[in-house]
């Protein structure tokens, strides 16, 4: 961790251009931001409807402290954190065909708690990027895009007795609830945002800012295809047993939500130059 | 007792008139404004504005009366507070005097009007119809008689009384509209109609004009006069035979390939075309006013009302102050020419000697650095660097055309030699003044840096000695020690005799006496070993290598105390292809942006001395002129563009200005917001260095965005951070 900040110093220490102006001197901005989005398909923390379509609005609440390194540009570090629900609703399916008898069985495991409620996933994230003000603006006004990694640690919890298991199976046919999981799964994984906004100064202290930012979650992509992959080699399995990892499921699960979560938020913050 | 009284009488007169010519014989100070500055001055142009638009009225042309009475307050507000308008100084006065005349029997009219002289060198006049006149200095030194310059005040009252200018405007959006009774035909068509529009209203100010002279107890016959001051207000105010012997010493001894033996004579067209004139040709304004020119009582009409004295010493007043017009203007030709035809009558005035000095060296650091690529750093059109070129001497009519054939024929070597030899003998004349010290200096270091020429390359003997010596002493002594004597030797021999027989390569004889001088060594050699601190030249030199580096970095300049002039703000609306400015809202601006001047200085500790023309009062005509000489030299210092090699006019009046100021840096800034489809917004900021013409910083910045406050803010900040701020050692 010390090798990581003397490494985060030392290219801010180099890039750092002493002539930057900041705003009437004022180069430091601390300020909150919350990024939005209409639920749509992903339901929100307190998504209380099965389905398809969710309402609600899913909220990040992020701090953010930026520097001015240069007449266009701010060095930027960001807190945020984010609560959301995953509603997976079939979480596994497979049809196993059974060579020996000449049968197709079939199982899936769905998320069903009564009453509803969403798995519960808490990410907190941490971010640093850069903010690269438009041509002929000086940091902190104007139009700016912004970079940023975003390095996510979400912790779901979801009720590890709520899980439905059905089965064609004759040797164990019909429903049951098997115990999934310790109730509670820690991940990481990261993102690379693109922001377009605005920001400007009032009162030579207050800043707003608003714009849009768009995400791009790797492991989001990753998941699916490799879902969409098990998938289909669960389909001509020739085994019995079932390949179901509960893990495995509740990660592509995880990333894939955080990826449709970050994929579009509109932002409006407001912030204060410190000195 | 009538005896006594006319000798009394006589002395006086003489001693004025000794008086009058006395002050041009050793020196001339540039006018400048004086005693309180006028109420008409200082109103603003806002509340005049609102004040007048009241009584307009709604009728017809409402709208265009309105936008025309707002854009004529603005204007005239800026045009008053410009400092290029004189108060109280004597070419006003004597103006006034004559006008005072010409209205004696019109005394309600004459309370109306406003007239003062502005420092422009055109041959003009112009007027506005809220009763202001303004006559150039340009025309009063071209002027015969008083007599004339009656009718030209005549001539521009009669714009005034018969409201001209607002009829134009009001036919102008007539033409745009279509409404009016010209033809609104093609953009072309409605331009010609404007002109037609405007010649017509110009021939009625001449026949109203002549009959208001007739009023007058002024000659008629005088105005035929006035228009050959038009006709010909593009020659010099004399025609006076340029002699080369004006640079020529025993030494320096100029070719007469150099020198054109006949210079073209002056054409007389006077029926030029004018369809795309505002003003009739001369031809018609004459036939206009021919028939009426006759009155029966010429002979009692006298061509000076005022005073002869007094209108020729307005008039070689007026010659002075052109010669530094010219200057300003960047004319060096007409300026060198304009002292050449005082200094014929003035040879001992320092002043007409350093409008010589300034324009010979300008012309030659200019032809010197023809190859030279400027290396400013900056793209803006407005700083590039702009080379002065010599006009061309065919289109130069007249005895003039001598001298621009002769600057333009000199070589960059020879120009820049004979700059400073005429530059080193005013130096050693008046050795106090520090311009003529400075100008030497430069003229040293542009000889040994860019024309590299150094002591060895001049003859120390003179070419009679030299073929004196070549004919008897060299002959016996090649002849004893021919045997002996090098290949290098008998080169440099032969090359001797050859331009000691030829005109050519005059330069080497010419510094003969220079180079027995002490002081003429001794400066060359320090300005060759580079020792010098402070001259110009070298200080130039070394700004624009550090400027060639690249503007990534923008330098901190490490500057404690900034003068700053009035800041420029313009809000406009594009609207069908046409911008109008909103001019409340811009005046309004330019104490916002003022403000933030004030208010990011202090942050910064900056010393902020602020000239401005805003919140005068009639005491503070220092203000007034201080205002005045900056803008002059800012707007001179515009036109070198990114080339600060060249002197600036009044160099010595801003070094008074400096001392007075304590500091020899000076800011400007000023936004440009335009609101069409979209926002788009430009600031400027510039900082100089008053005393060696130097852009230390020139920085602009353009987004498409609104001119919020926070935005402008910024900006200033940063400009006067980079200011104050001191490099790191």
């Amino acid at each position: 961790m010390k090798i990581k900040l003397i490494v985060l110093f030392a290219i801010v220490g180099c890039t750092c251009f002493a002539q930057a102006p900041g705003y009437m001197g004022r180069k430091f901005v601390i300020g909150y931001s919350n990024y939005f989005f209409p639920a749509g398909i992903g339901p929100t923390a307190n998504t209380q409807e099965e389905g398809q379509a969710f309402s609600g609005v899913n909220l990040t609440h992020c701090l953010n402290l930026e520097y001015v390194i240069k007449n266009r540009t701010n060095f930027c570090v960001s807190i945020q954190t984010l609560k959301t629900g995953i509603a997976p609703g079939v979480l596994y399916s497979s049809s196993t065909y059974d060579y020996n008898y000449g049968n197709n069985y079939s199982y899936s495991y769905e998320y069903s708690p009564k009453p509803f409620v969403p798995m519960q996933l808490r990410t907190f994230n941490v971010g640093l990027g850069f903010k690269f003000f438009q041509s002929g603006s000086l940091s902190p006004i104007g139009k700016y895009k912004k970079l940023e990694l975003l390095l996510l640690f979400s912790k779901l919890t979801y009720n590890n007795h709520s899980f439905l298991k059905q089965s064609s199976d004759p040797n164990n046919n019909g429903q049951s609830t098997p115990i999934l999981g310790p109730g509670e799964n820690n991940y990481q994984t990261f993102a690379i945002t693109y922001t377009a906004g605005r920001s400007r100064v009032l009162f030579n202290r207050l800043v707003i800012d608003f714009g849009l930012r768009l995400g791009f979650l790797p492991a989001g992509i990753v998941s699916a295809y490799l879902q969409n992959k098990q998938a289909n080699a669960d389909r001509y399995s020739s085994s019995t047993t079932s390949s179901f990892d509960f893990d495995k499921v509740m990660r592509q699960e995880t990333n894939q939500r955080l990826f449709r979560q970050q994929l579009i938020n509109f932002h409006i913050g407001l912030g204060f130059l410190a000195f | 007792m009538n005896y006594k009284k006319t000798i009394v009488a006589t002395i006086a007169l003489t001693s004025i008139f000794i008086k009058a010519n006395a002050q041009f014989t050793t020196d001339y100070t540039p006018l400048k404004s004086s005693g309180f500055i006028p109420s008409e001055f200082l109103k603003s142009a806002r509340a005049l504005s609102e004040e007048e638009i009241k009584t307009i009225g709604y009728g017809k042309d409402h709208t265009a009366k309105t936008q025309f009475t707002i854009y004529q307050n603005y204007f005239l507000q800026n045009f008053l507070m410009n400092g290029d308008v004189l108060i109280n100084d004597q070419l006003t006065k004597y103006v006034n005097r004559v006008a005072d005349e010409l209205l004696k029997n019109n005394t309600s009219l004459r309370s109306q009007l406003h007239i003062y002289v502005i420092k422009t060198p055109e041959v003009n006049a112009h007027a506005f119809d809220k009763g202001f006149i303004f006559i150039n200095v340009g025309l009063l030194a071209q002027l015969e008689n008083e007599a004339q310059l009656a009718y030209i005040l005549s001539h521009e009252i009669t714009h005034v009384v018969k409201k001209h200018s607002v009829t134009e405007y009001i036919e102008s959006i007539k033409l745009e509209n279509g409404t009016s009774d010209y033809d609104r035909g093609s953009e072309e068509e409605r331009n010609l109609a404007r002109y037609r529009f405007s010649k017509e209203q110009e021939t009625e100010a001449d026949a109203e004009g002549l009959n208001m002279l007739k009023e007058s107890n002024y000659s008629i016959k005088t105005v035929n006069g006035a228009f050959d001051v038009l006709q010909y207000s593009y020659l010099p105010f004399e025609l006076v035979d340029f002699k080369k012997s004006f640079f020529e010493d025993k030494n320096l001894i100029l070719p007469d390939t150099l020198f054109l033996k006949k210079t073209s004579e002056v054409k007389s067209n006077d029926d030029y075309d004018d369809t795309k004139s505002t003003h009739p040709n001369i031809r018609k304004r004459r036939g206009t006013i021919e028939p009426d020119l006759k009155v029966s009582d010429e002979a009692t009409r006298k061509k000076y009302l005022v005073s002869e004295d007094q209108f020729k010493s307005a008039r070689e007043t007026a010659r002075f102050e052109l010669c530094n017009l010219y200057l300003v203007n960047r004319d060096y030709m007409n300026a060198i020419y304009a002292a050449y035809i005082l200094l014929e009558k003035y040879p001992e005035n320092i002043y007409l000697k350093k409008i010589v000095a300034k324009g010979l060296f300008n012309v030659s650091v200019n032809k010197s650095y023809r190859q030279k690529k400027y290396s400013g750093n900056s793209e803006d059109d407005n700083m590039r660097a702009k080379k002065y070129t010599i006009p061309d001497y065919d289109k130069i009519e007249g005895a003039s055309q001598r001298l621009y054939y002769m600057m333009e024929n000199l070589s960059d070597k020879e120009l820049n030699l004979l700059a400073l030899k005429y530059v080193y003998k005013a130096h050693k004349k008046y050795p106090q003044d520090k311009t003529l010290a400075s100008l030497t200096d430069s003229l040293f270091s542009e000889l040994i840096n860019v024309n590299s020429l150094y002591l060895n390359d001049f003859a120390k003997k003179s070419k009679v000695e030299l073929k004196f010596k070549d004919t008897v002493k060299v002959k016996e002594e090649v002849e004893v020690a021919d045997a002996e004597e090098s290949k290098y030797s008998k080169i440099k021999k032969q090359q001797e005799k050859v331009e000691i027989e030829t005109e050519e390569n005059f330069i080497k004889y010419a510094l003969i006496d220079e180079l027995k001088d002490d002081e003429f060594v001794k400066t060359y050699t320090r300005i060759a070993r580079g020792l010098t601190k402070k001259a110009d030249y070298v200080e130039k030199s070394s700004s624009k290598s550090k400027k060639s580096s690249g503007k990534k970095d923008e330098p901190l300049l490490g500057i404690d105390k900034v003068i700053f002039v009035d800041p420029y703000y313009v809000r406009a609306k594009y609207e069908d292809g046409n911008s109008s400015t909103n001019y409340f809202e811009s005046e309004q601006q330019e104490t916002v942006l003022a403000n933030i001047q004030k208010k990011c200085a202090d942050r910064l500790k900056l010393s902020y001395v602020n000239i401005t023309t805003k919140g005068l009062t009639p005491d503070d005509m220092e203000k007034y002129n201080d205002n005045a000489l900056l803008n002059e030299w800012i707007g001179e210092r515009f036109k070198h563009g990114n080339n600060s090699d060249e002197v600036e006019a009044n160099a010595e009046a801003i070094r008074q200005l400096i001392d007075k100021m304590g500091t020899k840096y000076v800011a400007w800034s000023g936004v440009y917001n335009s609101k069409g489809r979209s926002f788009k917004n430009t600031y400027f900021f510039l900082v100089f260095n008053l005393e060696s013409g130097n852009v230390l910083k020139y920085e602009t910045r353009t987004t498409k965005s609104k001119d919020n406050l926070d935005l402008i803010t910024s900006y200033v900040y940063n400009s006067l951070m980079h200011v104050a701020k001191k490099p790191k050692e």
